[in-house]
């Protein structure tokens, strides 16, 4: 049990920039490149972590709070939220609004940090992770609503344990209808392609580079290691409905969970190979048909 | 009837809070008068507390059924003994009326609206002090506490009101004191044209609530508004419940009742503006709350009806606060968004009654009774960083200001604590009144057959869009206010700093109790409990509260937040002591010189969302058209005209501006004819019910 805990701990502290390895590898092999390090993550935050920083002489206190707060939500959300068939360390019933609201709290330090600086393209960046968070909120909710009536829980660990069990009792089609439109949920709020791009700084087509732009050295790591963070809790969250099975022994399952992780971040990094960025305008037609396969998953399961 | 006599004084006392303003000199110019600046606004202020303090204790004494004059006095004198037998907390006068009587009385319900209604006046008349005094001297300045008190005394004499006349009256002192109050505003011009606005949409509502009364008492056979009536034909119930839903969706803003709200609350002056949102429009609810308990409600389409009320305000609240640039206007559309959180929650509630649900009930009405208190302390917080923005700079225009945290720190900071709390971000109270309700609507998803309530819990996905648009609001009210640079260079040069004690102490203590509320709500489940067995006229029984949603846990949760806080902050502090950042320019992307009219406006920043939204909002753009290969000078504007003020309300009453001078030749200002009029109706009226009673 307390080996349980520290592992969660263990893996939600160290694993987070090895998926961001993984997808970059799995990105330079589709484009024949030997790539960096698979560990060359952990190597950019612990230098960001050491160096000095460059403060806009625009900006207060709020440039500052909007990586810190972001990781501290991101921790707690991933305190919440159970690893393989594991029970997280911090399970109540409704604790998968606080989950989502933990999301909220970072976004609205995130953009007014971003704003905080006064330039024109992180105003913009902090402009468009709000909007498209009107889409994926609701159909967060709703992905949220088909867990709930499969597992009548309302505690993410229960929920999450209980809820693919619709696999084997006949829920299938909603349950591949919410694992599709949570992957394009979770590409969309850990701002990968096709909804954004990590890899160009410099284009005006950015959500999340785009907000950390003035942040630099221990902000810029923090930033950095709160989004990979992030894509880590969200992973684990669709692993749960992509891989309903355990084995029963304890190591297994955890070796179990950690493969799957990866095969999340190699899967991430098929996508960022084979599709190109989406235009703007249109990622919400993207983010709306996410709403539409959650909202007919949830349809399906009452009707 | 201590505690009754306890509450009576602290209204007397509330309603003469401005009567010293009255008197005192305003010959003086404020270069002399540093201490209490404003005339007699410290004297309300310290009234206002007193009546605080009579206040909580006579709600203490009736919540608690506690008598102290039994244990003082020997219960063998015959006055004990009286006083002893009267130890329930109500009052009935009879008086000079024809109908009713003065009968006043404190249930649970009661003194759940009360504590805000004693509380918030302390905060907006400390306010007032700093505020008042930034604003420099005037004549008639000496009025405005007056009218302030008489507003706080009013709206707690509705909630104590057990008669349908004197809840009448005290309703309509409510709305007029509301009126004058809001008149001192800025801009006295707009203000009156608001205030215009408000006195006809107000009556309106109060007229359904004539109505209300009306059918109630053919029904009851008396304006006393107690509960176990008699039997309701189901027909009059559901005449009743409409009247009320318009009457006090009226006074509550409710969607598309909230025509008149945006100006009114954005051109009252701050203080107004927090007690008008904070407390006063709760007594839509307050209402609604009242006559549902005295209506007995067996159809679940109330509470459906209650639902698609609520989500309705809350989305279209929250979209049209997003698209303002006054920055009062975006606080008061946000509190139509609230108050249709609250309908939510108020319907959930109806509809467990309804499906004899007790959970439902349960969770919803202290959502409700949650929000209300929670929307008082952050809205109020959140007009009084707005008045002192105000005061500062002379301008509401979020697309002139900006960067206003460096000159007014304090501030900024008390006004983020508010718009985080309302945007429902843990871990302060807003979060966790929008958390029951979450708990509430997800619970209709459970596996209960009889009734299918699943989409229901499609409320909890307006709820998530509202939440989202909601953190998009807030961010752009704080951004384009206080962070960046200074849009509009001359206002931000001219900006005053503010330096209040009290305004400080008013904003601190409401963002205190913002916190509190987040971090502690569990303290407040034995209160909501009684106030729900109140209102259902059922106990709650065992499984309370915290056995169907676990407040505790975010008492956890929020300090657990706030430890995980602790450490990359004090790795950034660390950092920064062991070595000093550079400071230096935003970097532009190469950009020589940036300029601060090249940054984000609020309005281009919430301008994705609202086109996101222009199916329901028609946001409307004057864009450049290009003719000729060389284009002239051309501007852009864009705005975004409320939908129902301008197709709906406007051409209705533009209608009857047309139509309504035909009936001059009745009234033509020859008193003689209007005694002739008066005189014709009461023979008619006479010879009608003389025919009618054969």
């Amino acid at each position: 049990m307390i080996i349980n805990l520290i592992v969660h701990f263990c893996l939600l502290i160290l694993m987070p920039p090895l998926l961001l390895g993984i997808i970059n590898k799995v990105k330079a092999l589709f484009a024949g490149r030997r790539g960096p390090p698979l560990l060359q993550a952990y190597f950019d935050i612990g230098k960001l972590l050491r160096k000095g920083m460059v403060i806009s002489r625009s900006t207060t206190w709020v440039f500052m709070a909007g990586p810190v707060v972001t990781l501290a939500a991101v921790f707690c959300a991933g305190t919440l939220i159970p690893l393989g068939r594991f029970a997280a360390p911090i399970s109540f019933t409704g604790d998968l609004v606080l989950f989502a609201y933990l999301f909220g709290l970072a976004r609205f330090f995130t953009t007014s940090a971003a704003l905080d600086t006064g330039s024109a393209f992180e105003g913009m960046g902090a402009a468009r992770e709000v909007t498209f968070a009107v889409l994926s909120e609701p159909a967060l909710f709703l992905v949220f609503f088909v867990f709930v009536r499969l597992s009548g829980s309302l505690s993410l660990g229960e929920m999450l344990h209980l809820a693919p069990a619709g696999y084997v009792s006949g829920a299938v089609a909603p349950l591949v209808l919410v694992a599709i439109g949570l992957f394009i949920i979770m590409l969309a709020e850990t701002c990968r392609i096709p909804v954004d791009d990590p890899n160009t700084h410099l284009e005006l087509t950015m959500i999340h580079e785009v907000m950390v732009l003035d942040h630099s050295g221990p902000l810029l790591g923090i930033a950095l290691y709160a989004a990979a963070m992030k894509l880590f809790v969200l992973s684990s969250l669709l692993l749960h409905v992509l891989q309903p099975f355990k084995s029963g022994l304890a190591w297994l399952d955890w070796l179990i969970f950690a493969g799957g992780m990866m095969v999340i971040a190699g899967t991430i990094g098929v996508v960022e190979s084979v599709m190109a960025r989406l235009r703007m305008n249109h990622v919400p037609h993207l983010l709306v048909a996410a709403i539409i396969l959650c909202g007919a998953a949830f349809v399906l399961l009452v009707r | 009837m201590l505690s009754i006599s306890l509450i009576l004084s602290a209204i007397a006392l509330l309603a003469l809070s401005g009567v010293p303003a009255l008197f005192a000199s305003t010959r003086s110019s404020p270069a002399n008068r540093p201490a209490f600046g404003a005339p007699g606004a410290g004297v309300q202020a310290v009234l206002t507390l007193l009546a605080l303090a009579l206040g909580v204790a006579g709600v203490i004494l009736a919540w608690t059924g506690y008598n102290p004059l039994a244990t003082w006095l020997p219960t063998s004198a015959a006055g004990g003994q009286a006083l002893l037998a009267d130890a329930e907390a109500r009052l009935r006068l009879d008086w000079f009326l024809p109908w009713g009587q003065f009968h006043v009385a404190i249930d649970p319900l009661s003194a759940f609206f009360l504590l805000p209604a004693f509380f918030l006046p302390v905060l907006g008349s400390l306010y007032a002090i700093g505020d008042r005094r930034l604003a420099g001297f005037s004549q008639d300045s000496r009025l405005l506490p007056l009218f302030y008190g008489l507003l706080a005394a009013a709206i707690a004499l509705v909630i104590i009101a057990r008669d349908g006349a004197l809840f009448l009256i005290a309703w309509e002192l409510m709305a007029l004191a509301g009126y004058f109050a809001s008149l001192f505003g800025r801009d006295r011009e707009r203000g009156r044209r608001a205030g215009w606005v408000y006195l006809v949409a107000t009556h309106l509502g109060t007229l359904c609530l004539f109505l209300m009364f009306a059918i109630y008492y053919r029904v009851s056979g008396s304006f006393t508004l107690e509960a176990g009536g008699p039997v309701w034909a189901p027909g009059l119930a559901t005449a009743v419940l409409l009247l009320a839903t318009v009457g006090f969706g009226c006074k509550a803003g409710f969607f598309p009742l909230h025509v008149w709200l945006p100006d009114f609350y954005a051109e009252a002056p701050a203080h107004v503006s927090a007690l008008l949102s904070g407390i006063m429009s709760k007594m839509g609810i307050y209402g609604l709350l009242r006559i549902l308990m005295l209506v007995p409600v067996t159809a679940a389409w109330m509470g459906y009806l209650f639902l698609i009320i609520g989500a309705t305000s809350a989305v279209w609240g929250i979209a049209m606060a997003l698209g303002q640039r006054d920055l009062k206007r975006s606080l008061a559309y946000s509190s139509v968004e609230n108050l249709g959180i609250i309908a939510m929650a108020l319907g959930l509630a109806t509809l467990g009654r309804a499906l004899g649900r007790p959970d439902f009930t349960l969770i919803g009405l202290s959502a409700a009774l949650f929000h209300t208190w929670n929307h008082g302390l952050f809205k109020s917080l959140l007009f009084f960083a707005a008045g002192a923005v105000d005061r500062s700079t002379g301008t509401r225009d979020t697309d002139q200001l900006g960067g206003l945290g460096k000159r007014l720190p304090l501030v900024m900071a008390l006004f983020m604590v508010g718009a985080v709390a309302i945007a429902g971000l843990p871990p302060f109270n807003g979060f966790a009144s929008e958390w029951l309700l979450y708990n509430g609507l997800f619970r209709t998803l459970g596996s209960d057959a009889a009734v299918a309530t699943h989409f229901v819990a499609l409320a909890a996905v307006a709820l998530a869009l509202v939440g989202a648009i909601a953190v998009a609001c807030f961010v752009k009210l704080t951004a384009a206010v206080f962070l960046g640079e200074a849009r509009a260079p001359a206002i931000a040069a001219a900006a005053r700093p503010v330096r209040s004690v009290s305004m400080a102490l008013a904003m601190g203590f409401a963002a205190l109790a913002c916190l509190a509320l987040g971090l502690f709500p569990a303290w407040l489940a034995p209160v909501f409990e009684r106030v729900g067995a109140c209102w259902t006229g059922v106990a709650v029984t065992v499984p309370g509260l915290l056995r169907y949603v676990p407040l505790r846990w975010l008492t956890l949760a929020g300090a657990g937040f706030l430890l995980a806080l602790l450490v990359p902050v004090a790795f950034i502090v660390g950092r920064k002591l062991v070595r000093p950042p550079v400071v230096a320019g935003t970097w532009d992307c190469g950009y020589a010189r940036p300029e601060p009219r090249m940054q984000y406006t609020g309005t281009s920043f919430g301008r994705s969302i609202v086109s996101l939204l222009s199916f329901m909002l028609r946001p409307r753009l004057k864009a450049p058209r290009l003719k000729a290969c060389f284009p002239e000078r051309s501007s852009f504007a864009s705005t975004l005209p409320d939908l129902i003020h301008d197709r709906l309300v406007l051409p209705f009453f533009q209608l009857i501006g047309r139509e309504a001078p035909r009936f001059r030749v009745l009234q033509q200002g020859r008193t003689h004819l209007y005694v002739l009029y008066i005189l014709i109706i009461s023979v008619v009226l006479l010879v009608m019910g003389r025919i009618a009673s054969k």
